[in-house]
C-alpha cells in the first residue's frame, strides 16, 4: 500500500472535515419529527414534562419509495402510470419494517388508509402511538413514553384529509433537485415472484453514492403488473441486505373501527374541554379577600392521574416568580406550588410570553400544585393574595419600567371547590385570551 | 424567516414551523450528540429530548443567540444530564460502538473519535462545536455557559491532550518527525 506523509494536524483536520459530514440514519431523523410532532401537540401529563405523542412515521421510508417510484427520462410510461396508481389508490395499507445489521427487521409503522380516513401506528423502543383520523375528527394515543404518559386518547377537529400517499411527501428532495439526481440508475426490470407467490415486476434501482446514502445501495420496487400498483419496496445495503422494507397491500375498504379511537380507553375531547374552561374562567368562582386586598378566582382546573396536578387561576395581583407562598389545600398533602411563568409578574419580561404581556385584558395570576396521593373530588383551598408592590419595578436592560413585582398579603380561603377536570390542556394563554376577549379558543 | 419569527410559529403550534426545525438543526443536533456521548441509541435519544425542551421553551426564545447555538445549548444541557444518570455504568471509552451503517461510514474518524472519547467532557465539547460544528468562539461559551477565555483554554487543552494521546503520530510530531499513515 501506498504509504502517505501524514502530519499530525492535517490528519486531525481532515479527521474532523470527516465527523462534518456524519448525517442521521434515515430512522433517527423519523425520530426527530416524531419528538416534534409529539412535543407541538396537547400535552397528556401534569407537570412541566412534555409527552412525546405522535409521529410521521414512515415519512422518510415514503420519500425513498417516491423517490424510486418517481418517473424520469429514459424510464417510460410503465413508471408514470405505477406513480399515478400509487397516488391515486383509494384504500391502502402499508408496513413499514426497519432492520439492523444483526437483527431481523421489524416493523415500525404501520398505516390505513381509506379515502379521507387515516390510522397510523408507531412502534419504536419505548414508543407506542396512534393516529387516527375518521373524517372528521382526529384522535391521538400515547401508551408508552419515558415520561409514563399512558392510555390517553385526546380528540380535536381536523379540517380535511390527514394523508395522502402523495409525492409531495419527499421531504428533502424538490422535484427538480431529484429528476436531475444521477444517483439513483434503474438497472433492471424483471419478471419475479414474492414469497407468497404473487407475480410482480421488480425494478431494481441502482442508489449510487452520495452525500446522504455514502455507501449506496439497492432498491427494490415490486409491482402488481395487471394493477400498476406498488406492493413492496425495498431498500438494501450494499452487502445487499434489506435495512428498510415497506409492504403495502390494497384491500376493497378497511373497517371503520380502524379510523376510530381505541375502545380500551377513555377519550378526553380536546374542543369540550377548551369550550368548558373558556366557560369557566368567564363565569369566575368569587372573590376571596385579605386585609381589604381581593383576587377574582377565575377557574381551578385540575387533571386527574396518579398524583393529580391542580392548576389556580385569578384576576388580581399575580405571585413573583418565586412561588414563596405555597397555594394550601386544606387537609391534603401536595408537594411544592409552582407556576407558568405567563402567570406570573415574570410575563411582563419580553423573555415570556409576549401575546398574554400584550393582551391587557387577560391578566391572569396563577399557580400549579401537584398531589401526592391523587386529586381530591372536592377541595378547600387557601390561595395567596397579593397587591402590587411600586417599591420594586421590574425593568428591562434599559431601566424602562415594565411592571411591578408584588407583594404578599396574606391567605384567602376558598371553600368546597370543584375542581374542573381536564386532561389535554396544560397552558391557558389561548385560552384566557379567548376567554377575555370573547373569542372562540 | 429569521430565528425568532420560526420560534414564534413554532410556538404556536405550526407544524410547518416544527418540521422545518427538524429538518434544518435535527442532523447537526444529533451529529453533536452522537460524537459527544459516542453512541447511536443514546444521540437518538438526547436529540429527541432536546427538540421537545427546545419546543416547550420556544416562546422564551428571544433572539440574542442564533436559534442554532441556543438549540445546541440545550443539547448540551441533555447531554449533562444524561452523563450523570450514566455515571455508574459505562464510561465513554468503553462503551461498544453500536453496529450502524453510519458509523462504518465514519472509519476515517475514528482515529480522532477514539481520542476524543478520552478526553473530559468539558473539552471534548468545545473541540466538537469549534471544530467539527464550526460555532465561534463567543457561541461555544453560550452554550457551554463559560467565559470566553474558557473556551480558548479548552481547545487549547483539547488539542494539545489529542496529540499525547493519540500514539505515534503524534509523538513524531511533536518530535519534529513526520508520521506516517499507511
Amino acid at each position: 500500500m501506498e504509504k502517505k506523509h501524514m502530519s499530525f494536524e492535517r490528519r486531525l483536520e481532515e479527521s474532523v472535515a470527516s465527523l462534518r459530514t456524519e448525517t442521521p440514519p434515515d430512522s433517527a431523523l423519523e425520530s426527530g419529527f416524531v419528538a416534534m410532532e409529539g412535543a407541538m401537540r396537547p400535552r397528556v401529563r401534569s407537570g412541566r414534562r412534555r409527552g412525546l405523542l405522535s409521529l410521521t412515521g414512515a415519512l422518510g421510508t415514503l420519500a425513498v419509495l417516491a423517490l424510486a417510484t418517481w418517473p424520469r427520462q429514459g424510464q417510460g410510461l410503465a413508471w408514470a402510470n405505477v406513480v399515478n396508481h400509487f397516488q391515486t389508490a383509494p384504500v391502502a395499507h402499508e408496513t413499514v419494517s426497519y432492520g439492523q445489521a444483526g437483527h431481523d427487521l421489524k416493523v415500525q409503522t404501520e398505516f390505513w388508509m381509506d379515502h379521507d380516513k387515516f390510522a397510523k401506528h408507531y412502534m419504536h423502543r419505548i414508543y407506542d402511538m396512534w393516529t387516527r383520523f375518521d373524517g372528521t375528527r382526529e384522535y391521538y394515543c400515547h401508551t408508552r413514553a419515558p415520561y409514563g404518559e399512558i392510555h390517553t386518547v385526546t380528540a380535536g377537529q381536523r379540517s380535511g384529509p390527514y394523508f395522502r400517499p402523495t409525492l409531495t411527501l419527499m421531504e428533502d428532495d424538490s422535484l427538480e433537485t431529484f429528476l436531475k439526481k444521477p444517483s439513483n440508475v434503474l438497472v433492471a426490470k424483471e419478471e419475479t415472484k414474492l414469497s407468497d407467490g404473487r407475480a410482480v415486476t421488480r425494478y431494481r434501482i441502482k442508489i449510487l453514492p452520495s452525500r446522504k446514502y455514502e455507501e449506496g445501495g439497492q432498491m427494490n420496487v415490486f409491482v402488481l403488473p395487471g394493477r400498476n400498483l406498488v406492493v413492496r419496496c425495498e431498500y438494501l445495503t450494499k452487502d445487499g441486505k434489506p435495512s428498510t422494507v415497506c409492504d403495502i397491500d390494497y384491500p376493497e375498504s378497511i373497517p371503520d373501527a380502524q379510523f376510530k379511537p381505541l375502545t380500551d380507553r377513555p377519550v378526553y375531547d380536546e374542543d369540550v374541554e377548551k369550550e368548558q374552561l373558556v366557560a369557566q374562567l368567564r363565569k369566575g368562582l368569587g372573590t376571596i379577600e385579605c386585609k381589604g386586598v381581593k383576587a377574582n378566582i377565575r377557574a381551578v382546573v385540575a387533571t386527574p392521574g396518579k398524583e393529580g396536578f391542580m392548576t389556580v387561576l385569578w384576576q388580581g395581583a399575580s405571585p413573583n416568580g418565586e412561588m414563596s407562598e405555597p397555594i394550601n389545600v386544606v387537609g391534603v398533602p401536595t408537594r411544592p406550588t409552582f407556576g407558568d411563568s405567563d402567570l406570573t409578574t415574570s410575563r411582563v419580561l419580553p423573555k415570556y410570553n409576549e401575546r398574554v404581556r400584550n393582551v391587557p385584558k387577560s391578566p391572569l395570576g396563577g399557580a400549579g400544585v401537584m398531589f401526592k396521593q391523587g386529586l381530591p373530588d372536592r377541595v378547600t383551598l387557601q390561595i395567596p393574595i397579593y397587591t402590587q408592590d411600586p417599591s420594586k419595578p421590574i425593568k428591562d436592560k434599559n431601566g424602562k419600567v415594565l411592571g411591578y413585582r408584588s407583594k404578599f398579603v396574606g391567605y384567602g380561603t376558598l371553600r368546597d371547590v370543584t375542581p374542573l377536570k381536564i386532561m389535554t390542556i396544560r397552558y391557558f394563554n389561548n385560552i384566557q385570551i379567548a376567554a377575555f376577549e370573547g373569542k372562540n379558543p | 424567516m429569521t430565528d425568532v419569527e420560526l420560534a414564534e410559529r413554532i410556538a404556536a403550534g405550526d407544524s410547518d414551523a416544527g418540521k422545518h426545525l427538524v429538518r434544518q438543526y435535527y442532523p447537526g443536533l444529533y451529529r453533536f450528540l452522537r460524537q459527544l456521548t459516542g453512541r447511536f441509541d443514546d444521540a437518538e435519544d438526547l436529540a429527541q429530548l432536546t427538540l421537545i425542551r427546545a419546543h416547550a421553551a420556544c416562546r422564551r426564545f428571544d433572539g440574542r443567540a442564533s436559534f442554532r447555538t441556543w438549540l445546541h445549548r440545550i443539547a448540551f444541557h441533555e447531554f449533562t444530564r444524561w452523563r450523570r444518570r450514566r455515571r455508574w455504568n459505562l464510561s465513554l471509552s468503553s462503551a461498544p460502538p453500536q453496529d450502524e451503517k453510519q458509523y462504518a461510514k465514519l472509519v476515517e474518524a475514528d482515529w480522532l473519535e477514539k481520542g476524543l472519547a478520552q478526553l473530559p467532557d468539558g473539552l471534548r465539547a468545545a473541540f466538537l462545536l469549534h471544530h467539527v460544528e464550526e460555532l465561534s468562539i463567543p457561541e461555544v461559551a453560550l452554550i457551554l455557559g463559560v467565559p470566553e477565555g474558557t473556551v480558548k483554554s479548552r481547545l487549547f487543552h483539547a488539542r494539545k491532550r489529542l496529540q499525547v494521546l493519540l500514539g505515534e503520530e503524534a509523538n513524531e510530531v511533536k518530535n519534529g518527525k513526520e508520521a506516517y499513515e499507511f
